[in-house]
């Protein structure tokens, strides 16, 4: 019995410091998208998926899910993701994408537009959207 | 009647901003730094010549051995405006401790997409000078506490009017961003003896990155008809004229001495460099070379190397940097003896000499929005023994 319930702790706080996610797109969304396809679109390096259509990201407000993405996904630190954004964004090159609150208003948005792409927690119901890839 | 006027203002402001926001996404975004520094000794008259002059002055900074928190102390605040279908508007305004926090406008512009490559902005805008010169009040893209002031000193002809052309393209893995400009300056040019009118005229600049992960590539350059009229009248041409009625030049000389050293001219500035972000491993080097060709300014060769390392929210990072405008005597070749030395003081009267500074830094991102930071700098003048040391340190911050 003590070893089950430190199992269940260590998972508990396994699942706090990971707070892994995953990418979600619209159902209709058939672009090949990898980590690298990903990472360039949510940093403005790129602005459409392979299939040519018009590529809109949507990042979701600071926390553990955009900690883990920005890390895991784009390869950097949070800060180092709002120096690379406040370099373009006051120097007239480019803005960071639009944020939204929740996983539930990124999977409403995503769902409803076949040309954005965001990320949702893991724990997320993602049965209206594609997951395109885990992190 | 005057909480009615209040009222009525803002009323009228309300307005504005209701009507605003009913036609248009309106962002506020700023930064902002606030700074301090001190010499660990009193600036000194390190190559002898009898006072503190303005290399002795870069090599300090800004600061002597009473702590201050103004000359590097910067805010901005920018309006964005999506006004739809590719057109934005875009208003930065700007205010620094060493210009007493007068409030200028560094960037208005107005912005329209022309394909997802293209971008045409016209307006008032930073001329990107340098690799950094864009972004380099915003204390928050700067790793250490301030760039090296080898390349990035103060120029007055830094914001100019104008349209620019900006591309983004993808190659492969690559990234590539460019920018196409056509610009003009005219302001107060700084000098020991005092501003004077100058003007720069047909600005044509380019400015390439090429970035592949963890490497960058960067080079780019302007050239310019640069118009120093009001500094040769005021000062290259009297000092030309005191000599030469010393030293009995003939008229002739003369004039064609004024026309070798004057400074209006074509400026020419280049720089080159690249950047590696591998594994947290932080690297660097840009070099510049700039002037005005055919006139008695001397070019500048400065460059700077840095190296560091992340670890977690903490980064140190060492620079290197020179700075040297080599001299060249090479346009007084077949003048008299007497117009040489004329025309050898004037010039080597216009250069700073060569000079070096290192500089560790250690950067602490205390807050997703802020950055802590201290610099400890030495710098040397070529040939001294003596040198400056002191430290600058403060809080950088986006919002």
């Amino acid at each position: 019995m003590r070893k089950l319930i430190t199992l269940t702790a260590s998972l508990l706080f396994c699942s706090s410091v990971f707070a892994g996610g995953v990418v979600i797109v619209h159902p209709s969304n058939t672009a090949s998208l990898d980590n690298k396809a990903i990472s360039k679109i949510f940093l403005g390096k790129s602005k459409k998926f392979s299939d040519g259509s018009e590529a809109k990201p949507l990042n979701l407000e600071s926390g553990d899910t955009s900690a883990e993405f920005t890390k895991e996904i784009l390869g950097k630190s949070e800060s180092q993701l709002k120096a690379y954004w406040s370099k373009l964004l006051f120097t007239g090159k480019g803005q960071a994408p639009e944020s939204l609150a929740s996983d539930a208003d990124i999977i409403d948005m995503v769902s409803k537009n076949p040309n954005m792409i965001g990320y949702v927690s893991d724990s997320a119901n993602v049965d209206s959207v594609k997951v395109v890839s885990n992190f | 009647m005057k909480p009615m006027k209040k009222c009525k203002v803002a009323l009228l402001i309300a307005g504005v901003c209701c009507s605003m926001s009913s036609m248009a996404e309106v962002k506020f975004n700023g930064f902002a730094s606030i700074k301090a520094g001190v010499l660990f000794d009193d600036p000194t008259d390190l190559n002898s010549n009898g006072f503190i002059d303005d290399e002795e002055m870069i090599l300090g900074g800004f600061y002597d051995k009473d702590l201050s928190f103004k000359p590097e102390s910067v805010f901005a605040l920018q309006v964005y405006s999506d006004l739809g279908e590719g057109l934005s508007f875009t208003a930065q305004l700007f205010a620094e401790g060493r210009s007493d926090f007068d409030v200028e406008a560094r960037w208005v512009y107005l912005s329209y997409e022309l394909t997802d490559e293209w971008k045409v902005n016209v307006g008032r805008m930073v001329l990107p000078m340098f690799y950094k010169s864009e972004s380099e009040k915003i204390g928050y893209t700067v790793t250490g506490n301030r760039l090296p002031r080898s390349v990035y000193d103060d120029f007055d002809f830094a914001v100019v009017e104008g349209v620019r052309l900006n591309n983004s393209t993808e190659v492969g893995d690559w990234t590539i961003n460019s920018s196409f400009g056509y610009y003009s300056w005219e302001g107060d040019f700084g000098t020991s003896n005092g501003d004077f009118n100058t003007s720069f005229d047909n600005i044509i600049s380019v400015s390439a990155e090429f970035n592949y992960d963890w490497l960058t590539l960067f080079a780019g350059g302007f050239i310019a008809e640069i118009d120093f009229s009001e500094l040769n009248e005021a000062v290259i041409y009297p000092g030309i004229d005191g000599g030469a009625a010393a030293f009995g030049l003939s008229a002739t000389e003369t004039q064609s001495l004024k026309d070798t050293v004057q400074l209006s001219g074509d400026g020419q500035y280049y720089y080159i460099g690249a950047s590696i972000d591998y594994n947290d491993w932080l690297m660097t080097a840009e070099y510049a070379d700039y002037g005005i060709k055919d006139t008695g300014d001397t070019f500048n060769e400065v460059y700077y190397v840095m190296a560091g390392k992340r670890f977690n929210e903490y980064t140190v990072l060492y620079t290197y940097e020179e700075y040297d405008e080599p001299e060249d005597l090479s346009s007084l070749n077949g003048f008299s003896v007497p117009a040489q030395a004329i025309g050898t003081a004037i010039i080597n009267n216009l250069l700073t000499n060569k000079f070096t500074t290192q500089t560790v830094s250690l950067r602490y991102d205390f807050h997703s929005n802020a950055a802590f930071k201290v610099d400890v700098f030495n710098s040397k003048p070529n040939g001294s023994n003596e040198s400056v040391s002191g430290m600058s340190f403060g809080v950088d911050l986006v919002f």
